[in-house]
């Protein structure tokens, strides 16, 4: 059974792009996301299948999105596992609409970012903050 | 980090409507997985347990859905005499949803049924016997562990139950398997 933390991309300036987006969200949604992420941070990765998750392909082959459905909207997280193993680095948030994601850059911004926590961990990332 | 995750959670409660979605959601999600996993620890299809229900298959997939939640108390008293496990609603104080919340450990939330806790019980005695142990503690866990060999009648399934007994000045910890 392998339980991974989940941790949040830092930009070059320092925000934690995931706690700003998940602040900016009415308190409910926000409540339904951490509550999810809380559930698949103790779920054995081999599971997380079963809770709404999905392994992109095509352009953002190699992202994971985590998927909650709430009040008509659907909700996206893409991170990926890593940068080591036994953690998820969640980089980029928005919606999906008609098999679209907004915003529609997502893709290639959830990668430059993965990039570069691959090169600076230690300062790109932090431990996702439940507040 | 638990302990870092508990402070944020509770942190997070100052604000009310957080707070009150943040109770809601955990119930409903917690809710459709443990239906999955207590279905799936069984090893019954969807279907298998819908006609148990005298339900749809669609509806057993809503019910495990994380993102459903209106799950009705019928539902769930049904639910619990088809698993075999007792319901407990009630209130509680969010320190407690807290605890519970960074404490979703796999026993918690597929329990074992009425059957297997009285086979796990029957193993635990069976265990403290061999030993000449007259006391110990036995708390179950859903592992695939090893059978001690000194107990006949017991294979190996999914669900184990973890042991201690004392015999003399030690504590032996074993991990049970009932048949």
């Amino acid at each position: 059974m392998i339980k991974v933390n989940l941790f949040d991309y830092i930009d070059l300036d320092g925000v934690n792009i995931v706690r700003t987006w998940l602040d900016h969200r009415d308190a409910k949604t926000k409540a339904k996301l951490n509550t999810r992420l809380n559930i698949l941070e103790q779920t054995d990765r081999a599971e997380w299948n079963k809770l709404n998750t999905e392994v992109l392909q095509g352009d953002k082959d190699g992202l994971i999105a985590v998927r909650v459905e709430y009040k008509g909207i659907q909700y996206r997280l893409l991170g990926y596992d890593g940068p080591n193993r036994g953690e998820f680095t969640l980089l980029a948030c928005g919606t999906e609409r008609n098999d679209k994601y907004i915003p529609l850059d997502i893709g290639n911004a959830a990668f430059q970012r993965r990039t570069t926590v691959e090169k600076n961990p230690s300062e790109r990332r932090t431990r996702h903050d439940f507040r | 980090m638990i302990l870092d995750k508990e402070r944020q959670i509770q942190d997070s409660l100052i604000s009310k409507e957080y707070r009150d979605a943040l109770a809601i959601e955990h119930v409903n999600t917690t809710l459709a997985i443990q239906i999955r996993k207590m279905r799936e620890n069984r090893q019954w299809s969807q279907s298998d347990l819908a006609d148990r229900l005298g339900k749809h298959q669609e509806t057993i997939s809503q019910w495990e859905n994380a993102d459903y939640g209106r799950h009705s108390i019928t539902t769930l008293k049904a639910l619990a005499a088809i698993f075999d496990v007792a319901l407990l609603v009630k209130f509680i104080p969010f320190s407690e949803l807290v605890k519970d919340m960074v404490n979703l450990s796999n026993n918690r939330l597929s329990p074992p049924s009425f059957s297997e806790e009285q086979n796990y019980a029957h193993a635990f005695k069976s265990f403290c016997t061999t030993l000449n142990s007259t006391e110990g503690a036995l708390t179950t866990a859903n592992n695939p562990g090893l059978l001690p060999h000194d107990i006949p009648g017991f294979v190996i399934l999914a669900s184990t139950a973890n042991v201690k007994a004392h015999e003399n000045d030690r504590t032996i910890e074993r991990e049970l398997v009932h048949a």
